[in-house]
């Protein structure tokens, strides 16, 4: 058991930078890439990490998407953690926002799954299937506890697999490990012209974490807000099912039942 | 043996084709070197020149970011042990080869998956790359001839790296082999919806492909008579010149007559 196993989803395009640098980082180690091709969500995750489970020499499983940035030396920084999930932070829809929620000692409450390494052990242990969009937790921090309560989707949302993922875990006992070090995301701005010389794509980076603000909109008002309540949590409560103080509106929107004041992040 | 992969990309690769590059480069000893969101022809010529830094380098694989590769084309082409190997792919969705042979002598292809001997390079001038030389064919009857001229600012005309680089090698006389079998060559027709989970690229596969340029570059140019002019060689250098004026010149040893070939070369404009 010496291999690992590098779980590679891709819409189909990968981003040459990215792939150099996953290469790089993959010397010295012995490793595969299962990759999944112009696969949909969840089954791009799903299809290629049980083919990787299922490889009697794999012992770690590496998840990377095809649009990150990859410091350099960071994978082996991640081994020398010595912990079961470690990940990265990073950008998620532009500089300053981030995919990684941290509990108050510094775990993650979930992370993306842009370059997040785990154990076989702990993903072989896990419900199948592993990767779900269909499910998701709902947070509410009241006073200095956060509440997470799973929730079924009826409707489609984009990912969701990667909080299911970290939740999951963080309930489980292991939570996800984020590192210090964080990565970035390449996004493509438009294509290059077609036959020309000059034909290269215009690519941009995103570089920079806001720390815990996972939210896709980063106002100063709804980071301020959430930056707040997350300071005041000392404790962390997952329930089982939705508690009985939530209910949802026609928009599927949680709020409190009990009559007390509440704001939303969004 | 030491394989250096050339990875010359505009910013994204395919990741089948990634993924066969890697399936290729299996138990094989090897290095990348990938030039990134680089303008033709600076993404070959500076991964090969730092490829051929490294003295333990012994081929050079250029691929390109868009290629259908079978498992094995590398091996296939390792196992030639030739100076140089390249392997057909249609260059348009209508089939059009990249390999332009005549007489079973490839004259040149596309640089999309050629493997090159070390040594090949030091025959060669630098740059090895380049995009400024147009090659201009006419169909002389028994032969074709392609006169080298310096590209005018104002074309258009795409790449030219390629074929370049292949009449340089003809011009020095080094062989290029192709592999039987052709590959494919894939296109972007429409990127995913971002921000979904169905958010897979359309992406098309061209895999049929003419066996050879040389028959639509033939239908495409009628015959031009030279006139009365035939080809002498005079210094290694072919002119063209009355008949009568080719047979003093050959009597009196200043000329040699050109031997039969089907493709000449003239690059009297470069020189």
């Amino acid at each position: 058991m010496d291999k690992l196993a590098v779980v590679l989803p891709s819409r189909g395009l990968m981003f040459s930078e990215t792939f150099e640098e996953l290469l790089r980082e993959l010397e010295g180690f012995n490793y595969e890439i299962f990759w999944a091709h112009s696969k949909t969500l969840p089954e791009c995750f799903n299809e290629p990490t049980e083919r990787a489970l299922a490889d009697q020499d794999v012992f770690a499983v590496l998840f990377v998407e095809d649009d990150m940035i990859i410091p350099k030396g960071i994978l082996k920084k991640m081994f020398a953690a010595k912990y079961p999930v470690v990940a990265l932070d990073y950008p998620f829809q532009q500089n300053g926002d981030s995919t990684c929620l941290h509990d108050p000692k510094g775990y993650a409450f979930w992370t993306g799954t842009g370059f997040l390494l785990a154990s076989k052990s702990v993903l072989m242990q896990m419900e199948r299937p592993i990767w779900r969009t269909d499910t998701t937790f709902d947070p509410f921090v009241d006073t200095d506890t956060i509440h997470f309560w799973p929730r079924k989707l009826n409707k489609v949302f984009y990912g969701l697999h990667d909080l299911r993922f970290g939740l999951l875990l963080y309930s489980a006992g292991v939570p996800i490990y984020p590192l210090t070090d964080t990565a970035g995301q390449r996004k493509l701005k438009s294509l290059g012209k077609p036959g020309v010389n000059n034909g290269i794509h215009e690519i941009y980076e995103l570089t920079e974490v806001g720390r815990d603000l996972v939210s896709g909109m980063i106002t100063p008002e709804n980071s301020q807000m959430f930056r707040g309540a997350l300071n005041r949590v000392k404790n962390v409560k997952i329930w089982d099912k939705i508690p009985p103080f939530i209910s949802y509106d026609e928009n599927e929107q949680p709020y409190l039942n009990d009559g007390r004041q509440f704001e939303v992040v969004r | 043996m030491k394989i250096a992969v050339i990875l010359p990309s505009r910013g994204l690769i395919f990741s089948r084709t990634a993924d066969e590059v890697l399936q290729n480069l299996k138990g094989i000893p090897h290095k990348f070197f990938f030039a990134h969101r680089k303008p033709l022809p600076d993404c070959f010529e500076e991964p090969v020149n730092k490829a051929l830094q490294d003295s333990e380098i012994t081929h050079l694989w250029l691929v390109e970011d868009d290629m259908i590769l079978r498992p094995t084309i590398l091996q296939e082409m390792l196992d030639m042990d030739v100076a140089v190997v390249t392997v057909n792919y249609p260059t348009t969705d209508k089939g059009n080869a990249a390999i332009l042979s005549v007489k079973k002598q490839v004259i040149y292809g596309g640089t999309g998956c050629v493997l090159v001997k070390r040594e090949v390079f030091d025959e060669l001038k630098k740059p090895y790359f380049r995009t400024d030389i147009i090659w201009i064919p006419k169909n002389r009857g028994d032969y074709i001839k392609f006169t080298g001229m310096k590209k005018s600012e104002h074309a258009t005309d795409y790449g030219l790296h390629d074929v370049n680089f292949y009449m340089n090698l003809y011009r020095l006389g080094i062989p290029v082999h192709a592999l039987d079998k052709p590959i494919g060559q894939r296109k972007l027709i429409a990127l995913g919806k971002a921000g979904s989970n169905n958010g897979a690229h359309q992406i098309e596969e061209w895999r049929k492909v003419e066996k050879d340029r040389y028959f639509t570059l033939k239908k495409n140019l009628p015959v031009e008579q030279s006139g009365n002019l035939v080809p002498v060689l005079i210094g290694g250098r072919e002119i063209l010149t009355s008949q009568k004026h080719a047979r003093k010149l050959i009597r009196l040893k200043m000329a040699v007559k050109p031997p039969r070939r089907a493709v000449v070369i003239d690059d009297s404009e470069l020189i």
